[in-house]
């Protein structure tokens, strides 16, 4: 075959081609055993830098599947794995499609540094959400991986709760939009007067 | 050789291999085993975010899961395979995020150490790194330590993409030169 990898074997295993280019060397790799080859070597090298480089926080193991005793154990865990992954890109696929729809929504964020943090769940059924604020308490978005209609946030200020509002539902998700909000200790995701899970904003210059 | 709906108990990465592209559920789950803290310590480095990383390392192990045809015995470790296509795509991930809400500036910091960060533990690996000319470790070190694309590299440093390229492939090449004698997983 024509027109080896060369050098881009090595580019594709340290992650600096763009998308374009990556996909490039993988069609070719998947149809050429010397090319194969040469990328294997690049990776194992990779593989090597980032099993040495140690881990810059304490992180939480995946969750190991048990091993199953028979086919319909197995089974079993495939469709968890699958499940788990498939609710896992959905969750992602929606945020996102609401984060984009939402264009005043979107300017503010893209215009202004931002930090933002996973909601914290006090109780088993609360939704996936994610907490989104300007560092300098400017506005503050909640978007909920649920089409929960019933969600009051409530705001942390000096120790006195502040009902900031209730979240609107947009198709499967809900989400939430109040500008200057001020500086919050902590923000609460409330159903029917229980607090169900729990996020802190971060104001610092990251 | 393995036929469907066999349950194996998987031990060596050849088997592992094997039932992989045979699309073994059994060898998903041994991946996850063996693999899934390297694979997700990969991912949140890259991303910062448990969340996030969790949600890489799902999506990357399903793809290749689905498109088995993606990884040829030629390729030799299918650990090293599995760990450059998460760092892949935490890569993608980060930087779609960074051109979407411009928030690459926490990423940009100017590079001053020309040297290897201390993180690097292992000794001879460290060694390896050191041994290479010092333009190839600066090279290395924005690749890898800090994320760089060869584009950005090339206008951090001032200097040609090709050089840049050159550099990069030159240091991994040496690295294995260094390293496969004394065994590389």
């Amino acid at each position: 075959m024509n027109d080896h990898l060369g050098e881009d074997a090595e580019l594709f295993a340290l992650g600096v081609l763009d998308d374009g280019e990556r996909a490039r060397v993988e069609a070719h790799a998947a149809a050429c055993a010397e090319c194969s080859r040469r990328l294997g070597e690049a990776e194992a090298v990779v593989a090597e830098l980032a099993s040495s480089h140690p881990r810059a926080e304490k992180v939480t193991p995946l969750p190991v599947r048990r091993r199953g005793n028979g086919p319909m154990a197995t089974a079993a865990a495939l469709v968890v794995a699958v499940g788990v992954t498939i609710a896992s890109l959905f969750q992602v696929q929606h945020l996102q499609a609401r984060l984009s729809s939402d264009d005043a929504v979107l300017a503010t964020i893209a215009t202004s540094h931002f930090n933002h943090t996973a909601f914290a769940k006090t109780v088993r059924d609360a939704p996936t959400a994610k907490l989104l604020n300007g560092r300098h308490g400017e506005w503050l978005y909640v978007i909920v991986d649920a089409p929960a209609s019933d969600l009051h946030v409530v705001g942390d200020r000096s120790g006195a709760p502040i009902d900031l509002g209730i979240v609107q539902v947009h198709g499967k998700t809900a989400t939430f939009f109040v500008r200057d909000p001020g500086r919050l200790g902590r923000v609460a995701l409330e159903r029917g007067g229980s607090v169900i899970e729990t996020a802190t904003p971060s104001y610092r210059d990251e | 050789m393995l036929a469907s709906g066999d349950i194996i108990d998987i031990t060596s990465d050849s088997d592992l291999i094997e039932g992989f592209l045979a699309r073994k559920a059994s060898a998903l789950e041994t991946v996850y085993a063996r693999y899934g803290d390297l694979l997700y310590s990969t991912a949140a480095r890259v991303l910062r975010v448990r969340a996030d990383a969790e949600d890489c390392v799902h999506d990357a192990l399903l793809r290749i899961w689905q498109r088995p045809d993606s990884f040829r015995k030629e390729r030799g470790s299918l650990r090293a395979f599995l760990v450059v296509c998460v760092r892949n795509e935490a890569l993608s991930r980060m930087r779609a995020a960074a051109r979407h809400f411009e928030i690459a500036g926490t990423i940009r910091d100017e590079p001053e150490e020309i040297d290897i960060p201390d993180y690097v533990e292992l000794a001879r690996l460290k060694g390896a790194v050191k041994a290479l000319p010092a333009e190839q470790r600066q090279a290395l070190d924005l690749a890898f330590f800090r994320n760089r694309t060869h584009v950005e590299i090339a206008s951090d440093l001032g200097i040609p993409l090709g050089t840049v390229k050159s550099r990069l492939s030159l240091a991994i090449r040496k690295l294995h030169t260094s390293l496969a004698p004394q065994g590389i997983r």
